[in-house]
């Protein structure tokens, strides 16, 4: 075990930032751990190979139950032992290793640690998948919505210009019921679409529905 | 952290420090149960505690890395941040303690600490007045040191 490294680059990051007092000794104790390798993979707390690696949004790496054993002692604003940064349950990233996916049942960590909650489980983000139709004929004027959660929810649609335009919003996050004329198709593509190009689309399209408007109001003014 | 985790944390604290050989400051447990240790610290070549040698007492509680140890002065240290049992001020020890701390780092900012007060919260008031005199401070600080 290279026992050397974490406390050389601990207690010179973690004493610059104490203003006069450490100062100086941040400076010894960098000349001190320069002789040393610059990788180490160990847990900044218990300064082992960490179990059940976590790393901080600053990029600090510790065991998640020690990481969360420090966020409790500190419970009212918790702080990352090495930076300082301020630090959030939601925000820390599990650290998986080559076959490592989270296989462990999480329980089995709260039983044998006191009261450890799982340790929180990686973000993905789905890749956008383009969806740009359009009914004119009096279909659905479909919005794309992210709707991974309930499909027995169902859509709440008004008309605008309803006889001349067979326009139709659907304002899928109001749900008071299906709407009759709701395309199914469009539905089920609707839910792989990211938030970023509903919020594009919803805006297109009122522009779109407001510029028809103006010409209806030159037509027949 | 269990004893047994406390004990392996300082375990490898000690391998540290015996392994990179820091200058100026060393630490060993007193016993084989690693919770109580002795420090020493050589003051620094161009403050007024040069040539001198302090030892400290270092006790860790049970829940150490997450609360910091109790460090005091056993030899007699004539300076503002510390009382006349050996008490210390020092922020590190109290509420900016880290987890991330070590026994290395808290003896390197006590060493710094003594050529650098923090004079606006003085445990020694008649150090912390002095320190603007440096002749006169260096003078009581080597007789109180030949004190003891
Ligand atoms: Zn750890
Ligand atoms: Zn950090």
């Amino acid at each position: 075990m290279d026992g050397a490294t974490p406390t050389a680059r601990n207690s010179s990051t973690s004493t610059s930032e104490n203003g006069g007092n450490a100062s100086s000794s941040s400076n010894a104790a960098t000349a001190a751990g320069s002789g040393s390798s610059p990788l180490s993979f160990e847990c900044n707390i218990c300064f082992e190979t960490p179990h059940d690696p976590v790393v901080t949004e600053c990029g600090h790496l510790y065991c998640w139950r020690c990481l969360f054993k420090w966020m409790q002692t500190k419970s009212a604003y918790p702080l990352c032992p090495v930076c300082k940064s301020k630090i959030e349950k939601s925000k820390v990233i599990p650290v998986y290793g080559r076959g490592m996916q989270d296989s462990k049942d999480p329980r089995e960590a709260t039983a044998s640690e006191e009261r450890l909650p799982p340790r929180p489980r990686g973000h993905r983000t789905e890749v956008p998948v383009t969806n740009g139709q359009m009914n004119f004929g009096g279909g659905a004027y479909g919005i794309p919505q992210n709707r991974f959660g309930n499909p027995a929810f169902g859509t709440f649609s008004f008309t605008l210009v309803p006889s001349l335009f067979g326009l139709h919003f659907q304002y899928p996050q109001a749900s008071f019921g299906n709407s009759p004329d709701a395309n199914p198709a469009a539905q089920q593509q609707q839910r792989v679409t990211s938030a970023d190009q509903e919020q594009h689309d919803l805006i297109s399209k009122l522009l779109l529905a407001f510029a028809l408007f103006i010409i209806f109001c030159l037509l027949f003014t | 952290m269990a004893d047994g985790q406390v004990a392996k944390r300082l375990q490898s604290e000690l391998m540290n420090l015996m392994m990179e050989g820091v200058p100026g400051v060393s630490a060993f447990p007193d016993g084989d149960n690693y919770t109580q240790w002795t420090g020493t610290i050589h003051g620094s070549d161009v403050g007024p505690y040069k040539g001198m040698k302090f030892q400290l007492s270092l006790v860790f509680p049970k829940d150490y890395p997450y609360s910091a140890p109790t460090v005091k002065f056993m030899t007699g240290c004539f300076h503002p941040n510390v009382d006349m049992s050996g008490n210390i001020c020092l922020d590190i020890l109290k509420d900016k303690w880290s987890a991330t701390y070590t026994v290395k780092s808290i003896l390197l900012s006590i060493q710094s600490l003594l050529d650098e007060p923090n004079n606006d919260s003085p445990l020694n008031n008649q150090a912390a007045s002095l320190w603007s005199q440096q002749e006169e401070y260096k003078r009581l600080v080597a007789k109180k040191y030949a004190e003891g």
